[in-house]
């Protein structure tokens, strides 16, 4: 056997034998390189579909369009023959705001609907389908196809119908799906394509607004185009902030991960380390040399690293898909799964690299002192030579995560800065908390005997606890403030959205006679009003347009609780609405500005070919809670808005439905009447929820590996302490103390900090979220079972793992203990 | 080599006992001769173990000179004591100190991988086990093996470099009065064969009877040095 093999054999057999403390170590490591090679294959994942190739962000080499209207035949037709264009990709956009299932059980309101031609689209990248092509998907009139995240939202398949609405003037069109798209070349989540036949069998006309296309003279096309009166976009890159944001901030995170997992081992292989010192002196006394001892331990620490690193790897995987599906419900793009070699590569090598160098330091100063120093078992004084090798350890770590770090984020500056800033933070926040904890042992507890020993065991070595207390904090407080904020804004979202006295249902399609409706209104109790709403030029009696006033609405009394009317002049109107068949109601801010409107003013608004002068009567602004038909131009009664005989109406009946009836009558409604949809308040909610919901298991996610870190530390930190302490706890079991009283100690010692650690991260996470929220003047709510809970969980935690730990160790019988030193 | 393999001149030893300087060898001086068998003797606390380290080169006198073989340890570097406590001495502890995870023959060997037979190791670690009686245990782990058989381990780990020099402590502290006898007549055996020179600190009279000379240390000092009859 050579000295390799039996250096091999060593060091596998004393892996093997470690238990739960190389377990320990190997999760450090796994801990450490799956938060590196998770995040970074996650920020591939983003930046795959953020920063995309210009050309392919864009659709084509040059995008053209005429300010917003639509292209005429003849436009396309000139496009088509220009000799210096290859390709046109002509799309017409479909303005539905809103597409739900059939059923209208669920609601996606962010989508981006796009009519193409199969056969042109895309120009450049490509549509990856689930199945088949997409000129077969959309071959069947009415047929759409949806993207992968978007099917997933509304829970759709493909033979499923859904319903677009929303549409000016549109009637909503109820469509199949007729096919799924796994990828699309700008990579946007909420898209549904539809091709251009099937819209204008919807809205009656080819409305093509931009057309893509493939040149190779861009610079000529673009200027002869831009003279001719054409608005011309060009690619362009992404912006250097999402770019950082994508490219920088995720793999920094992972690299502290690495650290954070590197400081755990380093904490590990101590206890590991400490606990074989008398295995060192003997390797010492059989005449091994400092960097025998060092090779025999840098290679037990490399495979303990390989078998971090291996499982790690593995876990980044799982990790990263499992983090692109939960940002697949909270974000609007589409995120492919990217495997990279060289970041498992990397990411397994980081991870062996980081285990020995850490090893290394945890060995170097036991290697180096004489073998009857270490059988004393007295405290070891570094030599000289230890101390240097120290050094240039941790400068060669220091240069690994520098290194690393420039590597992921493309800046030596970046790189070193992340991995300097991260290590003096921590060290700067650990010695905060370890103050805390300092003051916190010295509080008297009188009558309370074992809490004092804890205390006082605390006290002996607070700087000890810096690592455990800095994750426990940072876990908790991480969790802490996402959770808060996102109950609140939850809680936010669904109060206002089923905010008593408003309409929280909403029907297009079926108009408000429709005898279904008024019978299943009538039968839950609920009140019903209608919104007309044209689209509407608003001039000043100057003749001077209002800008961002474009619409008009018409609307009886019943419709007055959608908005909150009021007379600056007058005083509270006491909700009296409009009398006076000449009188309007404008938005509140016309009343405010360098021009105000006053009551009284006149008021020129235009619909289509009709011209009427209006009085202001009084202002509207926007009442408690999200309004379910938006308010935003010249409020008039029914009958003014009808006298201008408009064209293009969007009419929508709003209903005021007892909440507890809601379901039933949507539910009804759709069923009475399918080809109109209903959208209840609670659907939109639910909707916002979900993606909120899905930000949160995100933060949970990311957030809850300082916790499991915490955790790993704390059973590291109790490990070291029973070593050292075995003779303390062999003398406490011989004057009498029962194990579990000796457990009981030790559990409450960890209980402390994690008590401590947890309570200060919960504490800060409320104080954030309250300042946060005071200086932007929203309500909030500390949810006590929420914080306590999670102190509770730390403390749960830190206590449990120091049980586990101990357990075996205080169970020895004392003379075995004592006999041992 | 000729001269003695031990030769210890004027050696203090004090340890820091809570930042104060304790004492515990007075200026200690002998010689020990190659083929010798020298007991230590002396009660606890009388620096028995702390001598036993020095000239072993597992630690340092606080003043004073050691030689062993010829060499002078008290004033090497550890990278060179380590070759030193390699190629010239065996160590033998009372509670055998083998190493868990290794097997018989492993432990044996692990010495040589660091010295000059490393491309023996197994060979020689092989014969070494068969002379101390263990040629049919080699592959059992030291859980595996009586105190005893862990005890010829030991013995057979401390000699396979050949080294001028044994030095044991309490070697039969953990043994029983049989298992004990029969080390003993293994020492012995080796002596004779090998012609080892053994140092042994002991407290067990029977033990000290077996060497050739015993040096009775009390409080730090040389009390007796008394050359047993054959």
């Amino acid at each position: 056997m050579s000295a390799l093999a039996f250096s091999l054999r060593y060091a596998v057999r004393s892996l093997r034998r470690s238990g739960q403390r190389g377990a320990l170590a190997v999760a450090c490591i796994a801990f450490g390189v799956f938060s590196l090679v998770g995040l970074q294959l996650m920020a591939a994942s983003i930046e795959a579909a953020v920063l995309l190739p210009p050309r392919v962000a864009l659709g084509g080499d040059l995008g053209l369009s005429r300010d917003g209207r639509v292209l005429s035949p003849a436009d396309l037709d000139a496009l088509t023959a220009d000799p210096d264009i290859r390709a046109v990709d002509a799309r017409a956009d479909v303005p539905a705001q809103f597409i739900q299932t059939a059923d209208n059980a669920r609601l996606f309101i962010f989508s981006r609907i796009q009519a193409v031609d199969p056969a042109v689209y895309p120009l450049v990248g490509a549509v990856r389908m689930r199945a088949g092509t997409l000129a077969a998907a959309l071959s069947a009139p009415e047929s759409v196809v949806l993207s992968r995240d978007l099917a997933g939202a509304l829970g759709v398949a493909v033979g499923d119908r859904v319903r677009l609405a929303g549409a000016p003037g549109g009637v909503p069109a109820v469509l199949v799906v007729g096919g799924l798209a796994d990828m699309l070349p700008d990579a946007q989540g909420g898209t549904v394509l539809m091709s251009r036949q099937t819209a204008q069998a919807l809205s009656g006309a080819d409305v093509v607004t931009s057309a893509f296309v493939r040149t190779d003279a861009g610079a000529r096309v673009a200027a002869r185009y831009e003279a001719a009166g054409w608005t011309v976009r060009h690619p362009t890159e992404a912006p250097s902030r999402v770019q950082e944001l994508f490219g920088v901030a995720l793999p920094a995170a992972g690299l502290l991960g690495l650290l954070l997992g590197g400081i755990g081992v380093a904490n590990t292989l101590q206890v590991m380390l400490t606990r074989r010192r008398p295995e060192v002196a003997v390797l010492k006394t059989l005449g091994y040399r400092q960097r025998d001892l060092l090779a025999l331990f840098g290679l037990e620490t490399a495979l303990l690293g390989l078998a971090g690193g291996v499982l790690g790897v593995v876990l980044g995987i799982a990790g990263a898909e499992a983090l692109r599906q939960i940002m697949a419900r909270g974000l609007p793009i589409l995120l492919d799964f990217h495997l990279v070699p060289s970041v498992l590569v990397g990411g397994l090598a980081a991870g062996v690299v980081t285990a020995v160098l850490f090893g290394l330091i945890a060995i170097v100063r036991a290697s180096s002192v004489r073998p009857g120093t270490l059988l004393r078992q007295t405290p070891i004084r570094a030599t000289a030579r230890a101390r240097l090798v120290t050094v240039v350890l941790w400068l060669a770590l220091f240069l690994l995560f520098g290194g690393l770090g420039s590597l992921l984020v493309g800046s030596v500056v970046y790189g070193f800065g992340v991995v300097a800033g991260g290590v003096a933070g921590l060290l700067a926040f650990g010695a905060l908390l370890v103050g805390v904890l300092w003051l916190a042992v010295r509080i008297p507890t009188p009558g309370l005997p074992f809490l004092s020993m804890a205390a006082s065991n605390l006290g002996r070595h607070p700087a000890r606890a810096a690592p455990s207390l800095v994750a426990l904090f940072a876990g908790t407080f991480a969790i802490g403030l996402s959770a808060l904020s996102i109950l609140n804004s939850q809680e936010q979202v669904t109060s206002r959205m089923v905010e008593a006295g408003q309409a929280n249902v909403a029907v297009y399609g079926i108009p408000a006679d429709d005898p279904e409706l008024v019978r299943l209104a009538a039968d839950a109790g609920a009140s019903v009003w209608t919104d007309q709403t044209a689209p509407a030029e608003v001039l000043r009696p100057d003749g001077t347009p209002f800008e961002l006033v474009s619409s008009l609405h018409g609307r009886g009394a019943e419709g007055a609780s959608a908005i909150a009317v009021s007379d600056s002049a007058r005083g509270d109107r006491g909700g009296a609405w409009l009398a006076d068949p000449d009188g309007a109601l404008v938005p509140r801010r016309l009343g405010t500005g360098d021009h105000p409107v006053a009551v009284g003013d006149s008021l020129q608004v235009r619909v289509g070919e009709t011209s009427r002068t209006l009085v202001v009567d009084g202002y509207y602004g926007r009442p408690d809670g999200i309004p379910l038909v938006p308010t935003s131009g010249v409020v008039v009664l029914p009958e003014t808005f009808a006298s201008f005989a408009p064209e293009g109406i969007t009419e929508t009946v709003a209903l005021e439905v007892p909440p507890a009836r809601t379901e039933a009558l949507v539910a009804a409604l759709g069923r009475a009447r399918p080809g109109g949809a209903v959208i209840a308040a609670s659907a939109v909610a639910d909707m916002i929820v979900r993606v909120v919901r899905g930000l949160f298991w995100l933060v949970l996610a990311l957030t809850s590996l300082a916790l499991i870190a915490g955790t790993v530390l704390i059973a590291n930190g109790v490990g070291l302490a029973l070593v050292e302490r075995r003779r303390e706890i062999g003398v406490l079991k011989a004057v009498g103390y029962s194990a579990g009283q000796v457990m009981r100690v030790l559990t409450l010692e960890n209980a402390l900090l994690g008590g401590i650690g947890g309570g200060l991260g919960v504490g800060a996470a409320a104080l954030t979220l309250v300042v946060f929220r005071r200086s932007a003047e929203v309500p909030i709510t500390i949810y006590p079972g929420v914080t306590i809970g999670l102190v509770g969980v730390a403390v749960l935690l830190a206590a449990g793992s120091a049980w586990l730990v101990a357990w075996r160790a205080v169970h020895a019988r004392p003379l075995d203990v004592l006999r041992a030193d | 080599m000729p001269g003695p393999v031990i030769s210890v001149r004027d050696v203090t030893r004090a340890l820091a006992l809570g930042g104060t300087p304790v004492p515990i060898l007075h200026g200690l001086s002998f010689t020990v001769q190659r083929g010798e068998w020298v007991a230590v003797t002396g009660p606890s606390g009388s620096g028995k173990s702390t001598l036993l380290g020095i000239v072993a080169g597992l630690d340092a006198p606080t003043s004073g000179t050691v030689q062993i073989d010829g060499v002078e340890v008290s004033t090497r570097s550890e990278r060179e004591l380590a070759r030193i406590r390699n190629e010239k001495v065996g160590v033998v502890f009372q509670s055998f100190n083998l190493i868990p995870t290794l097997t018989a023959q492993e432990n044996v060997e692990a010495p040589l991988y660091v010295g000059p037979h490393r491309r023996e190791a197994a060979a020689r670690a092989r014969a070494m086990l068969t002379r101390v009686g263990l040629a049919d245990r080699l592959g059992h782990r030291p859980h595996q093996l009586s105190g005893g058989q862990q005890q010829r381990v030991a013995i057979a780990r401390a000699l396979v470099t050949e080294p001028a020099l044994v030095v044991a402590d309490e070697p039969t502290g953990n043994l029983d009065a049989a298992t004990s006898a029969a080390v003993l007549d293994l020492f012995a055996e080796l002596r004779r064969d090998l012609g080892l020179t053994l140092l042994v600190v002991t407290h067990d009279p029977d033990v000290a009877a077996r060497a050739d000379r015993v040096i009775d240390l009390v409080d730090g000092r040389i009390a007796t040095d008394t050359r047993l009859a054959a």
